[in-house]
């Protein structure tokens, strides 16, 4: 115990270790204040041009509630479409004054700069944000067609109709209550950075286990199950950025529950400590074992959930061991492949610790 | 292992071309339903949105026997949601009254930027099923005024619901769209090249993190007891870290252009600009210089390994991000494109996409020599205080 006690003290010893410890806060920090700024999926100009009541309307409603996206107001058409050329606006809605006299007859002009889904996506919002001055306007259009000569305007109006249809839902519900609500989209990919960044900090212990084999640290380091040795050596490692890192969601608001979070850290940091071992075992030098950080972050960026979701990967994501833990956070299914991938690389290195050891 | 790297730098590339980011993506979504059966307005609906409504470009139907079914597909990656329709949820829309939610579920891992998608979707659907109800609803009670039997009511109810129906398929010819054309910027594609092969350099520096092991401290006043200052010690030793560097680049780039002649990728059209690999080499030299400075300051001035990772890397990363590597640089609120380019992570990027589309190359340049400056200098401080402890 005392052992363990000494190589924490160790690794306290050096100054850079309070940096090592401040940059993950100090990142989420600047994160936090990022996202507090107004920012949007899509930043779209707006030109509306009328000035009657539902011009009016329309304009608060885009204002009020922009969703995902960031609405800018323009008087004049022609500087809108010069800000979609130079690309200070992802695309330019021209909404002419007939929305508020012509409606149904009325054509609204989208000026994008390249084809694209996302287009499509900001075509549809647009549809569906006139949307209901067209609906109003076009009961009374059929009312009128059909011979009845009232204007439905005021019962169109006073009807209420509960608007909440849709809610997104998750595997596992109960820890997802926190995440459901308003975390900015921009630090949704702080999990994967942390998960990636415990997963750099095992292949670092490993560096450092291989600097201390070669100094003859574990010749006067007497054990009878080497395995607990290196498990404990790693996790003595791990165990301060572990902690840094449920701290960090906590303060990235993207945490959801205690227990779950812990459980699912703990059996990440198992995997890794498996798979560090395993590794380190297989390549036996800090050179190579550093030429593969970049190796290990390109190749976990991509193909686990960190930015974006590459799933015509298919079932190879599996290797990797931040995939299990970002997606174990909302289904309990990856936290039992987690597990199982967990003591599957444990009960390997074991066997290599007690029966392929090159030292003592 | 570089080898290794521009593998996977392939396969990178290869993944988020073809993904795009969440917003410009050439890929439908996917949306599994469950549940519609026995419904028949349903299957009506989902006809309409298969074969006859513009949004079928947008979104394609797969129908599912029962939730795991669509809960493995979810997994596995076959659809990018799905939805679970209940009997209530279809008996309340029928009688006009939304008292249940429908769940959808956009991902078996944590929400990303599909899911603040299908937010967006979420919404406009809701949108138009709000008001469409509301249509029929007032209709409803003028006639129930007029003193209307309930019979003549829901059939005129329907014939409006029909006529909204239509309305809302012909929704297109409301819109017209105009292309201003790419005139002056890159194209998804070569943005998210761009970016990536950007990133790729900022991790380069972390292959030679062996040069910054072991006992530095005694090398270094040994080689100022032969005549070597600091400053000469940190230049000769980051010009060699920098050809290392450049060695990476070179063989990427000869992956590239081995990937144009043999396999015959056509640069040009995969990423829409007059682009070949062999263009990658002036262009990217000066952002690696500035690049190899960076790392090479970090990895040396922090001691520790674990350390140096760590900090390096977080660094590193949170600098790609706000620069805009990951997710294009729009998403970040305006202060922070602008501040962005004062980053060495931005200021690359604008300096190699500006080399693409004839943009202004000063401004950028001036921060990334600037930035290299710093760094060595910084370096320099660095190792002359470890010379005389």
């Amino acid at each position: 115990m005392i052992k363990y006690l000494l190589l924490f003290k160790r690794l306290l010893k050096k100054k850079s270790y309070i940096l090592m410890l401040l940059v993950v806060p100090l990142m989420i920090i600047l994160l936090n204040l990022i996202s507090a700024r107004e920012s949007g999926l899509m930043t779209i100009g707006v030109c509306i041009q009328g000035d009657g009541t539902a011009s009016q309307a329309l304009k608060q409603d885009l204002m009020d509630n922009p969703g995902s996206f960031r609405y800018i107001m323009y008087d004049n058409p022609d500087t809108m479409s010069y800000d979609v050329r130079f690309m200070k606006l992802d695309e330019g809605w021209v909404i002419p004054d007939t929305l508020d006299w012509d409606i149904l007859n009325m054509k609204s002009i989208i000026l994008i700069r390249e084809e694209g889904v996302s287009h499509l996506l900001a075509k549809e919002v647009l549809l569906s944000r006139i949307y209901p001055f067209f609906a109003k306007a076009y009961v009374n259009q059929y009312v009128s067609d059909k011979g009845f000569a009232s204007d439905l305007s005021e019962k169109f109006e006073s009807i209420n109709v509960n608007g909440d249809l849709f809610e997104m839902g998750y595997f596992d519900g109960a820890a997802s209550s926190n995440e459901l609500n308003s975390t900015s989209y921009l630090l949704l990919p702080l999990r994967g950075i942390l998960a990636l960044h415990l997963m750099l900090c095992a292949i670092a212990a490993s560096m450092y286990y291989l600097e201390d084999e070669d100094n003859g640290l574990f010749i006067f380091w007497h054990t009878r199950f080497r395995f607990l040795r290196e498990f404990g050596y790693y996790f003595v490692i791990l165990l301060i950025p572990a902690i840094m890192m449920l701290l960090g969601l906590k303060l990235g608001g993207v945490f959801t529950s205690f227990f779950p979070e812990l459980i699912k850290i703990m059996a990440y940091v198992c995997l890794l400590i498996g798979l560090a071992s395993i590794v380190r075992r297989m390549l036996k030098s800090t050179k190579i074992l550093g030429l593969n950080l970049p190796v290990a972050i390109f190749g976990s960026a991509i193909f686990s959930p960190v930015f974006i979701e590459f799933k015509e990967a298919g079932n190879l994501r599996m290797i990797f061991p931040s995939f299990h833990y970002l997606y174990s956070i909302h289904d309990l299914h990856y936290l039992y492949t987690m597990a199982i991938y967990a003591g599957i690389s444990l009960i390997i290195s074991c066997i290599l610790a007690e029966f392929f050891h090159t030292s003592s | 292992m570089i080898l290794l790297l521009a593998v996977l730098f392939g396969t990178g590339a290869y993944a988020v071309i073809r993904d795009g980011s969440y917003v410009e993506n050439q890929k439908r979504y996917t949306l599994g339903y469950v549940g519609a059966a026995d419904n028949s307005l349903l299957r009506s609906g989902v006809f309409l949105l298969e074969n006859e409504d513009s949004a079928k470009e947008m979104i394609e139907l797969k129908e599912y026997e029962n939730e795991d079914d669509a809960k493995t597909a979810l997994r596995a990656g076959e659809i990018s949601a799905y939805v679970v329709i209940t009997k209530e949820f279809m008996g309340q829309l029928d009688a006009l009254a939304n008292g249940e939610k429908l769940k959808y579920y956009a991902t078996s891992g944590q929400k990303g930027i599909t899911g603040v998608m299908m937010d967006e979707i979420a919404a406009v659907a809701g949108n138009i099923i709000v008001y469409t109800e509301k249509g029929i609803l007032s209709l409803d009670q003028a006639m129930e005024e007029r003193g209307y039997e309930e019979q003549d009511r829901i059939l005129q109810m329907t014939d409006c619901f029909n006529s909204y129906v239509d309305a809302i398929l012909n929704r297109d010819s409301k819109v017209e769209i105009v292309s201003l054309g790419m005139s002056d910027g890159l194209s998804t594609p070569a943005y998210y090249f761009t970016t990536l092969m950007l990133f790729l350099f900022i991790m380069i520096p972390f292959c030679g993190i062996w040069f910054f092991l072991g006992q530095r401290d005694a090398i270094a006043q040994f080689l100022k007891a032969k005549g070597l200052g600091p400053a000469r010690q940190v230049l000769a030793e980051m010009f060699a870290f920098y050809l290392l560097n450049i060695f990476g680049q070179l063989f990427v780039v000869i992956l590239l252009e081995i990937s144009r002649v043999v396999l015959k990728y056509d640069f040009a059209t995969l990423l829409k600009i007059g682009f070949q690999p062999y263009m990658l080499l002036p262009a990217m030299t000066l952002p690696i210089l500035a690049f190899t400075a960076m790392g090479f300051f970090l990895l040396d001035a922090i001691q520790g390994v674990v350390n140096k990772v760590l900090v390096t890397f977080i660094i590193d990363i949170f600098m790609a991000y706000v620069a805009g590597f990951f997710y294009p640089r729009v998403f970040f609120p305006m202060e922070v494109q602008m501040l962005s380019n004062l980053l060495p992570s931005g200021a690359a990027l604008t300096y190699v996409a500006n080399q693409m589309v004839g943009g202004r190359l000063l401004e950028p340049a001036i921060v990334l020599i600037a930035y290299t400056i710093l760094f060595t200098f910084l370096s320099i401080m660095v190792r002359k205080a470890r010379i005389k402890l």
